[in-house]
Formats: structure tokens, sequence, C-alpha cells
């Protein structure tokens, strides 16, 4: 082999990634029925459980959404070289009393189905989706930290530690409802469990500040979670941890280094009614008794 | 001569009628695929609340001369609150939304004349 054609293979190699340009820069677009481009779910606020590490777009489109949950969206062209210069279009929601629009947002107002139109400056529509919007029937807390999160159902904590938590709705089926909710977390008893921050968020940061047994109660839209926490004694007395690093979630266990630890067995989750389970009547089978840990 | 112009004269909107399509409906083929399918032909629209449907809309001719793809095709909801319909960039293909429960019919316009309407139901 020639020294040029060792030069020029190698060039080549590294040029050829260089023209195989794709528009397709996005996380995770769902894909417009009429194949022209992607929408996006933006994550205007902390603590959307779809949009962990404070991303701007969601890691995933969510496959369906809170009723009542709002919900902000973008349009990008996707490999579609007609489009890829043009402005971008407006998205609207052509069915009112569906899904709201709100200067930019959409309110999902009904469930079942609801277009989303991408519309261009001359009212043409280019692109559309369907969005599923279900009825929130459980709201569940869980270690943001985890990669695989279990709902928690108790919550045992070290003096001193500090956890942080993210609220997540549910459907009937157990799929993970996206939209922003209004929500709100409270403790009964500050002097044992202090919120530090994002009481209106879906990501709370909590403090174990004095031992003893307390709630956490989360409400979010017309649910509520009610959270039994213990808080105990520090083993080494050392004070302040960071539990978010490493919080256990799901089965019972404990963390060693956060002094937290969780257990999936015993809280209870009701409508904001009060009504055990939902409107439906149904419960979701868990009473507070407290975890075992 | 005289005669033979004003003959032929007499047969030249007949000649250019002949050359035109004669309208002989619509082919209304569903162009996305919506969660709730659609029902939708030429005699009956019904869309289910919440579903766009997307649909290529062809006029038929009658005759052997078909109709240009750019000649003029407009769809207009009667009842806007019940079934939308919107324009997208190709002139050919409309977008049929269920936005309230009830019944309309959606007219038909083809190089500028009124060729009837399509009865549409939206179901909840």
């Amino acid at each position: 082999m020639s020294p040029m054609r060792t030069y020029i293979l190698p060039l080549m190699l590294v040029t050829l990634p260089a023209c195989g340009e794709s528009y397709d820069h996005d996380p995770a677009p769902k894909y417009g029925e009429l194949g022209v481009g992607a929408f996006l779910y933006r994550c205007p606020s902390t603590g959307d459980p779809f949009c962990a590490g404070g991303a701007g777009t969601a890691s995933s489109f969510p496959e369906a959404f809170a009723r009542g949950a709002r919900i902000t969206l973008e349009y990008t062209w996707q490999d579609d070289e007609d489009h890829y210069n043009d402005p971008l279009p407006q998205l609207e929601s052509p069915a009112a009393s569906l899904l709201r629009s709100d200067g930019g947002r959409f309110i999902a107002l009904v469930a079942g189905y609801a277009p989303v139109l991408a519309v261009t400056g001359n009212s043409q529509v280019v692109d559309l989706v369907h969005l599923w919007i279900r009825e929130v029937d459980r709201v569940t807390a869980i270690d943001p930290g985890d990669a695989a999160p279990a709902p928690l159902q108790s919550l045992t904590l070290a003096e001193g530690a500090t956890v942080e938590l993210q609220a997540l709705a549910l459907d009937v089926d157990g799929v993970r409802l996206g939209g922003v909710l209004e929500q709100s977390w409270t403790s009964a008893d500050p002097a044992v469990l202090a919120i530090v921050a994002g009481a209106d968020a879906g990501l709370v940061h909590l403090q174990a500040v004095g031992v003893g047994a307390t709630t956490l109660t989360l409400v979010q839209g017309a649910r509520s979670l009610v959270l039994p926490v213990t808080v105990e004694i520090a083993a080494d007395d050392t004070g302040d941890s960071d539990a978010s690093s490493g919080a256990t979630a799901g089965s019972s266990g404990t963390d060693a280094s956060t002094g937290m630890s969780s257990s999936t067995s015993a809280s209870s989750s009701t409508d904001a009614t009060g009504d055990p389970g939902g409107s439906s009547g149904d419960t979701t089978g868990d009473t507070t008794t407290g975890g075992a840990l | 001569m005289n005669r033979f112009f004003l003959a032929t004269l007499a047969a030249l909107p007949l000649l250019a009628t002949a050359c035109q399509p004669r309208y002989d409906g619509v082919d209304l083929t569903l162009v996305n695929n919506p969660p709730v399918p659609p029902y939708i032909d030429d005699t009956q629209i019904e869309i289910p609340l919440g579903i766009a449907a997307v649909v290529e809309v062809e006029p038929l001719s009658s005759t052997r001369f078909n109709y240009y793809t750019d000649d003029p095709l407009e769809l207009r909801s009667r009842d806007p609150d019940v079934l939308r319909v919107e324009a997208t960039e190709n002139p050919r293909q409309f977008v049929l939304i269920g936005v309230g429960v009830g019944e309309t019919c959606v007219d038909i316009e083809v190089l500028h004349e009124d060729r009837g309407c399509i009865p549409a139901t939206v179901t909840q």
C-alpha cells in the first residue's frame, strides 16, 4: 500500500461520519403521525419524574398524561430536508374542551385521547400527535436516585439524615403519568421530619431533625399518599448525611451510608377527599401500619 | 363559410366541456394511524371524540379526463364545534378532528363548485 493510500483511508473514515448528518439530536422524541417531525416533552419545572437531573427535555416521552396536569411540548423537524430551516410550527389543541392551550402549555381536561397539531404560519397542519390522558388512580413517592424505583410505603431515617423523594402519579394500570399536577408535601410533625425544600414541587428535600414517628403526606391533584416516617438515633451519632446519594427503595432495607431505610408494605393512598383508593372506592390494599425495618 | 364558422363557434363550448373531468364523487383514504380507528368513506365519516384522522381526498371523474392534482379542492365542516377540518401542506390531504359529540356534514367543493356533503358523526 502506497503512503498516499495509507493517509487517505483513515482520513475518509474520519470524514464519513461528519458527512452523515442527522437531525435527530433529541433524546426522547415522539414522532409525529405525518412523519415530518417529532414532539418533545419539555421540563419547565423541577421535580418532574420524567425529567431526571434537571434536564430540559424528558428522557422519555410519557406514554400517558394525568388528567388535570399541565403539559409543555415542543416540536422539532426531524430528518426532514423540506423543513429543516423553516420556522418551527406552533402547537395547537383543536379540541379545547379536551386539552386546553395555555400560553404554550396544555392542560389535560378530560380522560381519553386529545390531538395536538403542529401548525405553520399559514395555518396548515404539518404534523400531529395524540396524547393519551388518564385519570390519576394513585400517587406514590419514589427514591429519585434509584434506577428502578419501587413506590415507598414507609420511611426510616437516622436523626440528622437528609433525603429526597419524588412524587409520581400512576393510572389504574400502573402507567406512570406525565404532566405537572398541583402538589404539596406536608410533615405532620416538623420537629421530627422537616421539609427543607420543594414543599409544593414534585421533588421534596427532607431532613430528619428529631427522633420520633410522624407521617409525610403527599397531595397530588385529587389524590394523596400518607407515608409513615420513623426517625431513629443515628448509629454513629455523626449527624447529617446526604440520603439522596444512595437511598434504598423497594423492599425493606437500610442504607448504611445514609441511615435511610424504606419499605413497600405500609402506606395508605387515598384521594384528597379521604376516599380510600380514589373515587372508585377501591383501596390499594395498603394500610398505615408503619414500616418494619 | 359563414355558416361553417358559426357552427364551429357553437360547438366549441361543447368540445371544451367534453374534454373536462365530470365529477363522480370522491375517494377518501386514511393516511395516519390514530389510536382509535375512525370509519371514513365517501358516504359516511365516523370519528371518535379526540381523534384526528388525516385523509387523502381524490376527486373522481366519470370521463376519461381526470382532475389535475392542483385543481382546487376544499372540505368544510358545517359545524366546527363537532368536527373540525384543517388543511395540510398537501392540497389533497385534510385533517378531520372530532372535537364534540354530535352530527354534522362535510361539504366538498371541487373546482369551486359545491359537490354535496358527507354526513359526519363524532362519537364518545
